[in-house]
């Protein structure tokens, strides 16, 4: 556009693509910021550890063209400030539940952060493939259930072994031990999946899970004489322990998560006390253990 | 002698059937399952092999969950699945949750006793688990580092060399 002199008058339109790529980079850095913070929440949801979920935020961001990136993660929050060359950022993320693991989603996740780095793709092409992970890594209320039956299963012959030999005439206690613990198991998971759903507090459904369990184990050795009360507990304790948490807590400790570590442990502490509770209650409350 | 055999296969039987079922609950791959539940057999394997040579529970604990942690971390680079997957697969008949369970009997049925020799093992197994998972996680993390730094240079240079062939 001329102006009155007629001297060509470059300036607006050259202002104009700047100002048109400045736009484009803001939301290249604001879809960086949010995939990155999406990407380290899942992480941690499904059981990742802290500087996993650290270290993909911190990738994804210098992937986007970050200078520097500053990243903090506790099993609560996730707080980010990242500087772009001039721009910077600062954005946080609350968690607001932790400990149902899916390591399947881990994996897949960990896949999709490195593509993210080698391709960048925009935030909506990047929900669309979280939405793809999330449905196809969903665990379906009959595998949750099967799963839980034959871990219950399993564990209660793993420790059948505790406090009496095992002889060959003792193998079939140890399978009803086994099938008991199973049977246990069916109810106890389906209770448990509808009570995450529900807005009762993790701990007390806990709690109320395990004193359901205590119950029945204690009137199924009542009913079949020939099993071990004490095994078919133990089988659907080992479903409900923390022991996930307990391995990240010391992994988390060790890689220098101090904070996430002792969370993690008090997580633990009061899980375990809320199990010991439930079957003390149920075992008070019904009788001696047979 | 046949009795301690026994005792050892049934112990691997139901790590198997557990960690089987725990692969499922936790939505393990299928196709990362069967190497979950075999690290899971290694740990018992090892433990209980530590202990039939005499080790105490903490010793074995520790030999148990190295192992684990060891071969896990070697397949997490083979399979390109994070090393966690394999790890609380394999850590979990290693938790105490029998001990622990049998420490609150002895609470609830005052004998001390029980309380405090279940109490006591509980604590050495969990203490193992621990020392096992950081000795091997100390000497992994730098390895994985340097594979990775390794890998990224290597992505590098055939970016430049594309960009230089392209030109």
């Amino acid at each position: 556009m001329n102006d009155v002199n007629g001297i060509r008058n470059e300036e607006p339109e050259a202002a104009e693509s700047v100002a048109l790529e400045a736009t484009d980079n803001d939301k290249k850095y604001d879809d960086a910021v949010f995939i990155a913070l999406e990407l380290g929440e899942h992480i941690l949801k499904c059981g990742g550890e802290i500087y996993r979920a650290e270290d993909t935020v911190r990738r994804i961001c210098k992937a986007y063209g970050a200078v520097t990136v500053d990243v903090t993660a506790i099993l609560s929050v996730i707080v980010l400030t990242v500087d772009f060359g001039g721009k910077s950022i600062t954005s946080s993320r609350r968690l607001s539940e932790f400990g149902s693991n899916n390591l399947g989603r881990l994996s897949r996740l960990n896949d999709l952060s490195r593509k993210v780095c080698a391709e960048k793709p925009s935030k909506e092409e990047f929900l669309k493939r979280m939405g793809n992970i999330n449905g196809s890594t969903r665990i379906s209320l009959r595998r949750c259930v099967f799963g839980s039956m034959f871990s219950a299963m399993g564990f209660a012959i793993f420790f059948s072994n505790f406090g009496q030999s095992i002889t060959l005439d003792t193998v079939w206690a140890c399978a009803l031990d086994g099938l008991l613990a199973a049977l246990v198991a069916l109810p106890l998971s389906l209770i448990t999946r509808y009570l995450s759903h529900t807005k009762l507090n993790a701990v007390i459904a806990k709690f109320l899970v395990c004193l359901l369990g205590g119950t029945a184990a204690l009137f199924l050795g009542k009913v079949v004489s020939q099993c071990h009360v004490d095994m078919i507990m133990i089988g659907n304790i080992m479903n409900v322990i923390p022991g996930v948490s307990m391995a990240n807590a010391f992994r988390d400790v060790f890689s220098g998560d101090v904070m996430s570590g002792t969370l993690r442990l008090c997580a633990v502490m009061v899980d375990a006390i809320a199990i010991a509770f439930g079957y003390a209650v149920a075992i008070l409350l019904f009788g001696g253990v047979i | 002698m046949t009795d301690e055999l026994l005792r050892i296969l049934i112990v691997l039987i139901g790590s198997t059937i557990g960690s089987g079922g725990l692969t499922f609950v936790f939505g393990v791959e299928k196709k990362h399952a069967v190497w979950a539940i075999i690290s899971s057999v290694l740990c018992c394997g090892a433990y209980e092999l530590t202990a039939l040579c005499g080790g105490g529970i903490f010793l074995s604990a520790f030999i148990g969950t190295a192992v684990m942690a060891a071969y896990s971390d070697i397949m997490a680079h083979v399979l390109k699945v994070p090393a966690t997957v394999m790890i609380i697969i394999g850590i979990i008949p290693l938790v105490p949750g029998a001990r622990l369970y049998y420490t609150m009997l002895g609470l609830v049925q005052s004998d001390m006793e029980l309380f405090s020799t279940n109490g006591r093992a509980a604590l050495m197994l969990a203490a193992g688990v621990a020392i096992g998972v950081i000795a091997v996680t100390a000497i992994s993390r730098p390895i994985n580092v340097r594979i990775s730094e390794r890998h990224q240079k290597m992505l590098q240079e055939r970016e430049l060399e594309r960009r230089k062939t392209e030109n």
